[in-house]
């Protein structure tokens, strides 16, 4: 059964298929293998033979590649799992993810989706950083606030006036 | 094809023992609209009959009034002393009225479907479920089992113990589907709760066998698991709600006892009377592979020179940018540069002279001062 039929099949209702009517404007798709979770022919997991499907494994990325070689009936056993441990650098994780896309799986045309992918998944493992003190407006803190830079600016003209002792 | 693809037959720990070869049913031509169209009208055939009751609106004397009592000449209750005399009857516009067109027993419950048209849709049905995509699709959880369609050892249909059976789907990690179902479980909305419809759950696994010898006590108690004979297969079970691709798994004997149910393409059936499975309207439709033919890549043009619409990345405009005017008009850089000395020679020409100081000079003023 050729993938062009079978995204016929699929195409129109399936159990991964998210529409969220004329307001969002485009129809989503939740399955794996999808790089970018866009119900279309190209990304689909479901009807494309050469697929890649990328997500968080908790300890790592993993990069699942279909299989060239892989039969059409074999479900689990045709597809190639590597892990990105955590502690690689984006660099080097980017590279791996594009070699496996285009090469391993022979989908070149998916290299972008799938490194925009894999850096979005980098890029939710960062630490946040932490929020900037907040700045007070309260009537006190601004009294108090020229007062003290006042008298250290005086403090510093004052030095200026002494001679120099060296 | 160059050799017909073969399907694992998997023992009862989930191991690949020996393999049957595919048969010809599960590449049949898949027909959605078969399918559904199939679908809608056999699932009518288990409608049992209602209907309003025959008196219903119509257990009163009324008559019309006729013209002249000033109220329309609907018919009306007759008599006094009780609040309905007067009241309009019989009308379906009337309160205590019959419906318009009362429901009738005798309404057409059953569809008929032509038999081949029947046969064509189960057809489908099962080479969509030989598809892991389609099967997916539809919502089963196979992720993890081995390939489809996904075939067990003839050892299982002499399984009588659920626990065996659970064993099983566990060792060939198809269980995944039972426990969907399981969790699926919900209290059905509205009057069916009464009606012995008390919950809805999803569709688990469909299990064909060949002979029931205790395979359907082992596994029936499980939730979504139905199992069919293989002679008997329905597409009320094979596509439910018309979704092609349901989760099937295959008893060896089953599997291998296909091509003499529903025939092969050039061989009838022995079960059918006179079938032949359809055929597709083109043999490969894969268009990708088409395009790449060599048959049709020998009569096509080669490919030109590729035509850039614009080799350019944006249109400047000479007259506001200079790089691009100069490339245009070389001339127009000499004519820019005499221009600038024109003016550079007139600035010079026409700058004002310095001042003569007029009055005594600034040093010689301070010596004026007395100490």
């Amino acid at each position: 059964m050729s993938t062009d039929l079978q995204w016929l099949l699929v195409r129109d209702n399936n159990s991964f298929l998210v529409k969220r009517g004329p307001s969002v404007g485009r129809s989503f798709s939740k399955e794996s293998g999808n790089l970018r979770n866009i119900h279309s022919q190209k990304f689909s997991g479901l009807a494309n033979t050469k697929t890649v499907h990328i997500a968080d494994s908790g300890n790592g990325i993993t990069v699942v590649s279909r299989k060239q070689k892989a039969g059409p009936t074999a479900v689990s056993g045709g597809s190639a799992t590597a892990t990105i441990r955590s502690r690689t650098a984006p660099r080097r994780a980017l590279g791996i993810t594009a070699v496996i896309t285009a090469k391993k799986a022979g989908r070149p045309d998916l290299r972008t989706a799938a490194l925009a992918r894999v850096s979005a998944l980098l890029a939710a493992q960062q630490e946040p950083k932490a929020a900037p003190p907040k700045k007070s407006r309260s009537k006190k803190t601004i009294a108090a606030k020229p007062a003290a830079a006042r008298k250290s600016k005086a403090a510093a003209d004052d030095d200026e006036d002494l001679p120099d002792l060296v | 094809m160059a050799s017909r693809p073969t399907v694992n037959v998997h023992g009862a720990s989930g191991e690949a023992s020996t393999s049957l070869p595919l048969p010809a049913v599960l590449t049949a031509p898949i027909r959605l609209d078969v399918v559904s169209q199939v679908h809608k009208s056999i699932a009518k055939n288990k409608r049992q009959a209602y209907s309003v009751s025959e008196k219903a609106g119509h257990q009163t004397s009324a008559e019309s009034w006729g013209t002249g009592r000033a109220v329309a000449r609907i018919p009306r209750v007759g008599g006094s002393g009780t609040h309905r005399a007067g009241q309009a009857a019989f009308g379906n516009m009337c309160r205590g009225g019959r419906m318009f067109a009362p429901t009738k027993v005798w309404r057409k419950w059953h569809v008929k479907v032509n038999q081949n048209q029947r046969r064509f849709a189960v057809v489908s049905a099962l080479a969509a479920s030989a598809l892991p995509s389609l099967v997916l699709a539809r919502g089963h959880r196979i992720e993890q089992i081995e390939e489809v369609p996904l075939v067990i050892a003839s050892a299982a249909e002499s399984f009588t113990k659920t626990k065996e059976a659970v064993a099983l789907l566990k060792s060939l990690k198809a269980y995944a589907d039972v426990i969907k179902v399981s969790n699926s479980r919900k209290l059905r909305a509205g009057k069916g709760k009464m009606r012995n419809r008390r919950h809805r759950q999803r569709r688990g696994p469909l299990i064909v066998y060949n002979e029931d010898k205790g395979i359907v006590k082992a596994f029936r108690n499980l939730p979504g698991v139905e199992l069919v004979n293989v002679r008997r297969l329905n597409l009320l079970q094979l596509a439910p709600g018309g979704h092609l691709g349901r989760f099937v798994i295959w008893t060896e004997g089953a599997f291998s006892l296909l091509d003499e149910v529903f025939g092969t393409f050039d061989k009838v059936s022995t079960h059918k009377k006179d079938y032949l499975l359809p055929t597709s309207k083109i043999s490969n439709p894969d268009v990708t592979r088409l395009i790449n033919s060599d048959e049709i890549q020998s009569v096509v043009r080669p490919a030109g020179q590729k035509v850039q619409k614009r080799p350019w990345t944006q249109k400047k405009n000479p007259l506001v940018n200079k790089a691009v005017l100069f490339r245009l008009n070389p001339y127009a850089k000499t004519i820019r540069r005499q221009e600038l000395i024109k003016q550079e020679r007139l600035k010079k020409k026409n700058a004002k002279k310095p001042k003569q100081p007029t009055a005594a000079g600034e040093a010689f003023t301070a010596t004026l001062f007395a100490p």
